[in-house]
Formats: C-alpha cells, sequence, structure tokens
C-alpha cells in the first residue's frame, strides 16, 4: 500500500527483536523475533484492527509504534515524519501526538495518584495551559468519558475495571492525539462493559477525528470496530483487507480458522467447528518457510521451503495475503 | 456509592497519607504495638531523668546488695570512702587550704600526725576519718568550725533507696538497667534496619535501574552474602577486635560505646540483602508497569518517572521492610551480647543482662525474666507495626 495524503501512520518493514542472552557475562545467544518484517499504513480517522494469539506480537508492535521501544530495524513513518530521525527534543514534542491505551486497568493507573492527578498528568509533562484551564480540561475530560467529575480526587482503587479504562482513555485523550494505540483494552473487561467502551471509544473517534490501531486477540470484538483488519502470526502480518472483504473472504489458512473459531450467539454447542491443533511455534526459533505451516490444514510443499511474501491478491489492491496458495 | 457521598467526598483530595494513616489506625495489634514502642522509646529517651528520680545508677555496684528483691531495702549504705573523698576534695577545694591549720588549732590532731600527711588536705582527712568514733572528736568537729567538714567525715546513715525491681548479682539497680538497656537495643535495632535498608536500597536500585552485567554481579554478591549461615559467622565477626585491623582501626570511636558502634556496622553489613532485593524486585517489576509506560509514551522526563512513579512504589514496601528489620536486628544484638560478643559490660543491654541470668535461673528468675520479656514484646511490636504499615500502604487493601 502506498502512502497517501490522508495516510497517518506508515509503518514500513518494521523488525523488533528482543535479545536473549545467556550467563555470566550475558552473551547474545539468540532473537527473540516478536515483530519481523511487519508493514502497513493507516488512514486518518480509521482504525486499523490487529488480531492474532497472545504472544504472536501485537503489543510489541504497538509498543514499537509509540516507541516505547526502539525498532530493530524499518521505520514508522508518522504525519508524514520519521520517527527515527527526530531528535529528543522533536520526538518528545510529537508524542503529543500519539497515546497508548492498555490492557490491564489495574496496572494502567498508578495507585498512588488521585485520578485526578493522573489524568492531567499529560498536560503537566507538556505544560499545557495555566493550572486552573488545566483543572477545567480536566474536568470536562472526565464527563466526555462518562465519570462523574466529583470523583475525581479519588484514588484508583475506588473504581471497577470499566471505570479504570475510562480514565485510561481520558488520559489518553487529554492532548487530543490524533493517533491512539489500543492494546486489548476492552480484554480485561467483562463482556457488557465491553460494549460501552468501544461504544465510548467509537464516539470519541467521531467527535476529535482520532485514528485508532487496536489490538486484540478476539476477531468478534475486531469485526464490530474496525475498519480494516491485519491477522499477525508469529511476528509477521499474514493477512490484511477492509474488514468487511476479510471477514466475508478470508483467504490465509489461519484467518480462516480464527473466523471459525468465533462463537456464534445462540449456538451452544461446538458442532463441526475444528479448532485450530498444535502450539504456536516459539519467536526464538521460527519454522522454516512459512511460520504458519506445522499447523497448516492445507499445506503444500513450498510451504516448508519458502517464506511467502504478503502479496495483493489479483483482482482487488487492498487485500493482501502471505500464502503461497495465492502466489500466481 | 449513594449520590450523598459522592458529594460528601467532591471538595477535596485525601492525601495518600492521611489515607494511610486512616488504615493503619484499624489494624489494632499494630496501634498496641507502635504505642508500646512509643513508650519505651520515651522511656529510654529520658533514661538519665529516671535515674535521678529512682536516685539509682545504671553502673554502679554494690557488693553487699547483690540479688536483692524487688523492693527490698539495701541493709546498710555502701559508701565508699574514697570515692566520696575524692568527691568532696574536688568540689571544695579552696576551702581545704587551711584544713591543716584549723585542725591543728582544733586539737583534734597531733602536729605529728599532720606533718606525717605531708600538710595533703586529702591524708589529713583520711586520717581525720580513721579517728572519727574516738571519744570526743565529734564534738571537737562540730565546736571548732569544722562544721562544713562535718558531712564527709560522718556521712548521713540513711538507708539507700530501694530497687523496685531488685538488684543483680553485683548489685545493680535492675530496673535503670532494663532502661539503659532500652536505649542500646532500641539504638542498635533502629540503626541498624535504617542503616541496612538505605544499603539495600542503594544497591537494589542500582542493579534493578541498570540491570544487565551490573544486576548480574551484585544479585551476585547478595546472594553469596544470604547464603552465609548467619550466626556462626557474626560470632566470628564479633570475636575480632576492629582496633587493631590495620586499615579500618582508626574509624572505629574508641572508649565506652565502642562496642555499640561495632554491633552496628557488623549487623547492618549482613542484613542489607533482603532489602536489596526487595527493591530490586520493586524496580524491576515498577518499571515494566503500565503506567510507568504510560508516562513514558506521555513523554515524561526521567526525573518525572522515577519521583512520581518509581520511587513511591519502591520506598513503600521498603518502609515496611525497614520495620519488620528492627525487631530482627534486636534479636541479632541480643543473641550476640548474650555470648559476650555484642554490647560489653558494663553497658547494660537486654542480651548481656541475660548472660549471667542464665546461670542463675532458679535462685532469681526475674533477672531472665525481666529482659526476656522485653525483647520478646519489642520484637512482636515491631512485627505488628510492620504488618499493620504493610496492610495499610498497600492501596489494594484499601477499602471503603
Ligand atoms: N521485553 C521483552 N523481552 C523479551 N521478549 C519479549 C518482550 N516483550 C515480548 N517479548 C516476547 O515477544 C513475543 C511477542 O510478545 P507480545 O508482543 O507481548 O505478544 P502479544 O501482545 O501478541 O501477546 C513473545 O514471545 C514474548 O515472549
Ligand atoms: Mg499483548
Amino acid at each position: 500500500m502506498s502512502a497517501n495524503t490522508d495516510t497517518i501512520l506508515d509503518v514500513a518493514s518494521l523488525k523488533k527483536y528482543f535479545p536473549v542472552r545467556r550467563g555470566l557475562l550475558l552473551r547474545h545467544v539468540a532473537d527473540v523475533k516478536a515483530v519481523d518484517d511487519v508493514s502497513f499504513s493507516v488512514r486518518k480517522g480509521e482504525t486499523l484492527g490487529l488480531v492474532g494469539e497472545s504472544g504472536c506480537g501485537k503489543s510489541t508492535l504497538g509498543r514499537t509504534i509509540v516507541r516505547l521501544y526502539d525498532p530493530t530495524d524499518g521505520s514508522i513513518h508518522f504525519k508524514g515524519e520519521n520517527l527515527d530521525a527526530l531528535d529528543r527534543s522533536d520526538l518528545r514534542e510529537l508524542r503529543k501526538d500519539f497515546q497508548m491505551i492498555f490492557q490491564d486497568p489495574y496496572s494502567s493507573l498508578n495507585p498512588r495518584m488521585t485520578v485526578a492527578s493522573i489524568v492531567q498528568e499529560p498536560l503537566d509533562i507538556h505544560n499545557v495551559g495555566t493550572a486552573a484551564e488545566r483543572k477545567e480540561w480536566v474536568r470536562e475530560l472526565f464527563t466526555k468519558v462518562g465519570l462523574k467529575p466529583e470523583t475525581m480526587n479519588r484514588y484508583p482503587h475506588e473504581f471497577s475495571g470499566g471505570q479504570r479504562q475510562r480514565i485510561s482513555i481520558a488520559r489518553a485523550i487529554a492532548l487530543k492525539p490524533a493517533l491512539i494505540v489500543a492494546d486489548e483494552p476492552v480484554s480485561a473487561l467483562d463482556v457488557s462493559i465491553q460494549a460501552q467502551i468501544l461504544n465510548l471509544l467509537r464516539n470519541l473517534q467521531k467527535e476529535m477525528g482520532i485514528t485508532y490501531v487496536f489490538i486484540s486477540h478476539d476477531l468478534s470484538v475486531i469485526e464490530h470496530f474496525c475498519d480494516e483488519v491485519a491477522v499477525m502470526y508469529l511476528g509477521k502480518i499474514v493477512e490484511i483487507a477492509p474488514r468487511e472483504e476479510l471477514f466475508a473472504n478470508p483467504k490465509h489458512p489461519y484467518t480462516q480458522a480464527l473466523i471459525r473459531a468465533i462463537p456464534v450467539p445462540g449456538d451452544g454447542k461446538k458442532t463441526n467447528r475444528e479448532t485450530l491443533e498444535g502450539e504456536v511455534p516459539s519467536p526464538i526459533n521460527p519454522p522454516s518457510g512459512c511460520p504458519f505451516h506445522p499447523r497448516c490444514p492445507v499445506k503444500i510443499e513450498d510451504c516448508s521451503q519458502r517464506v511467502p511474501a504478503l502479496l495483493p491478491l489479483n483482482n482487488t489492491t487492498n487485500h493482501q495475503v502471505s500464502c503461497h496458495l495465492y502466489s500466481n | 456509592m449513594s449520590e450523598e457521598e459522592l458529594q460528601s467526598s467532591e471538595s477535596q483530595a485525601q492525601p495518600m497519607w492521611r489515607i494511610v494513616l486512616v488504615q493503619f489506625l484499624e489494624h489494632k495489634a499494630g496501634v498496641v504495638g507502635i504505642g508500646l514502642i512509643a513508650a519505651l522509646a520515651l522511656i529510654a529517651l529520658f533514661a538519665p531523668v529516671f535515674s535521678m528520680i529512682l536516685g539509682q545508677e545504671p553502673n554502679i555496684s554494690s557488693i553487699q546488695n547483690r540479688y536483692l528483691a524487688p523492693f527490698e531495702k539495701p541493709a546498710t549504705v555502701a559508701v565508699d570512702m574514697e570515692i566520696e573523698v575524692e568527691n568532696f576534695i574536688e568540689e571544695n577545694e579552696d576551702t581545704l587550704e587551711g584544713l591543716a591549720d584549723r585542725i591543728l588549732k582544733s586539737d583534734i590532731l597531733s602536729s605529728s600526725e599532720v606533718r606525717e600527711a605531708g600538710g595533703d588536705p586529702e591524708e589529713v582527712l583520711f586520717i581525720l576519718m580513721e579517728k572519727r568514733n574516738e571519744e570526743g572528736v565529734r564534738e571537737k568537729v562540730s565546736n571548732n568550725d569544722l562544721s562544713d567538714f562535718e558531712s564527709v567525715i560522718y556521712p548521713p546513715k540513711t538507708a539507700g533507696r530501694p530497687h523496685i525491681l531488685g538488684t543483680d548479682e553485683v548489685g545493680r539497680d535492675i530496673l535503670i538497667r532494663l532502661i539503659y538497656g532500652t536505649r542500646i537495643s532500641l539504638t542498635v535495632g533502629l540503626a541498624v534496619a535504617i542503616l541496612s535498608g538505605l544499603i539495600g536500597l542503594l544497591i537494589g536500585s542500582l542493579a534493578g535501574y541498570y540491570g544487565g552485567v551490573w544486576d548480574g554481579m551484585l544479585m551476585r554478591v547478595t546472594d553469596s552474602m544470604l547464603a552465609l549461615p548467619l550466626i556462626p559467622v557474626l560470632i566470628i565477626l564479633a570475636a575480632i577486635d576492629f582496633n587493631s585491623l590495620p586499615l579500618i582501626g582508626g574509624f572505629f570511636i574508641g572508649g565506652s560505646s565502642e562496642s555499640v558502634a561495632k554491633i552496628i556496622v557488623i549487623l547492618c553489613s549482613f542484613s542489607w540483602m533482603t532489602a536489596a532485593r526487595l527493591v530490586r524486585g520493586s524496580v524491576l517489576t515498577v518499571r515494566n508497569r503500565e503506567y510507568v509506560l504510560a508516562a513514558k509514551t506521555m513523554g515524561a522526563r526521567d526525573f518525572r518517572m522515577i519521583i512520581q512513579h518509581i520511587t513511591p512504589n519502591v520506598v513503600a514496601p521498603l518502609l515496611v521492610a525497614i520495620t519488620l528489620g528492627v525487631g530482627n536486628a534486636i534479636l541479632f544484638e541480643s543473641a550476640l551480647s548474650f555470648l559476650g560478643l555484642g554490647i560489653q559490660p558494663p553497658i547494660a543491654s537486654w542480651g548481656n543482662m541475660l548472660t549471667n541470668a542464665q546461670e542463675l535461673i532458679h535462685e532469681a528468675p526475674l533477672l531472665a525474666i525481666l529482659p526476656g520479656s522485653l525483647i520478646f514484646i519489642v520484637v512482636i511490636c515491631f512485627n505488628f507495626v510492620g504488618d499493620a504499615l504493610q496492610g495499610a500502604i498497600d492501596p489494594k487493601s484499601i477499602k471503603r
């Protein structure tokens, strides 16, 4: 996909390896290839869903995008700026524009700060407005995310999981960012509360024009929330397509298996839903060829030999899949 | 939460320390513990005042009054002639000038006797005291304007103050020794716990923050020291005379408090490891907490990260560990002193008070019971306080 004018985030050949060190001298013995050659771009105001089993590198990808981690290789362009080329103070300035929401509503808020000071923290860090203006904006933010401003002088432990996630969201939108990476923001919540939080995120998107990179291991959440979906397996994107296209016409055997595994409402029995066999291989020592081939029900000879490239399908340009079955 | 509650709590943010305080006060045993500790600390602080009120000194022994029962009055006042005379001379040097002449004039001593003393007022006084019970001497002393010496030559024959808790094997007052022992034990306990907490904080945060090779090295040292059998090592160290060591000898204060300084140093060097491990662990976990990552994404500088996010969540558990460490340090101090390797007599410490008590456990059980139960109570109190603090300081346990 080429970067056009309304592309806000462009990730190209991004790699993030974690070194594995052993022994007294901490010799570098191997790498965890958590993100291995990933490319995609996101248009302004849209939502890209990142889906995949746990351990496939979604969080690492998200954290590398917001520069919690330095990439091992590849580039990230945000609003046309190459994040790697920026010096410290420019990057710090640009950080106002992208934020992250984390999965665990219990560890994402400092237990020793009042929720008001938590939400105000980004304003303090970037010295936005006067003290009074900050207070006022925090109060407004609380209303925006559906919390009573009267409760803002309390501590995080006094709130439920859903309320805490609202506080995280308030903190994330405090600087009116253009991009938010939401790492499994509803995975730790009850189903009934998940819907409320997703609604809140959607409303904020409409109101403030925020772009989301939305991470989840749950395709049914992705299905209701994203414009575009990227499926990850062992650090690589194996398929990426607009939401309707992906769910109507999944190509990669892994995507097909994931979609088959979505529980159907009302269908209590798990009839003829084959689940994926086997374990996810280790990202330290990924299988040769296509990383999915040891578990693939339809593998051909090529699969264990060559690594498939992520290529557009014949007819459409925005549905890409990395599978030898479609490579001619 | 009801509406009213929401309204009432709106106005002000409760500072964290108040929440912690309220939580702490809910822990009954902890409150009792800190009350007892505070009381003991006050008594220890004002030990000299108690000494005055009770009329007892911790280090004055009296052979005639060994093993007195509680409240038993000492049989006779054991006035040590020599000490009394020396004190008197020190205080009244100017009036002593003409003593020899005045005595000659009063005709108590013959001129040859005075000459024998060589005019030395001290000698003269001693000779005078030897003759004090001869007939007519007392009258001569009071009639010949020597009355200012009368109190030395004829000390008042009051019976001594009773020893409230009796006396020990050399006739020292047990109560005042317990009070002075409290001073030593609390000082050693607090100093060791706080100092080793600080050492642990330094080493643990270096290891946790820098990680890598630093972490490996520091933690290996920590582990090896943890693996040493503590009591034998402490005994060996305590038996070394630090002053005779070539390099570090000079750092030790000589004199009476030397054994106190020494035991603090020895105990510190073997009790920082738990704190170091704890701090390292907290630094590592806190560093990867999502709120720290969130602050980093927002562009927070190191200073804010350390002050606002890391420190409070590292110091809180360390505080608990320090409190619990006081009890341990007191126990070790007592153990070493009991073995005769810690606080050296005549300085009183609960541990060394036990040393001699054990031989006489049947004849004078109080000698063992009193310091023993003080150790027991204080250690338990510190554990209760640590427990309460742990509950109060952990934000998850805060309920409303
Ligand atoms: N900081 C790290 N150091 C070493 N390995 C890591 C680190 N973070 C993640 N990993 C490894 O990278 C892989 C991807 O992890 P992650 O990005 O958390 O996956 P996901 O979010 O999809 O569950 C896993 O194998 C994980 O063990
Ligand atoms: Mg994850």
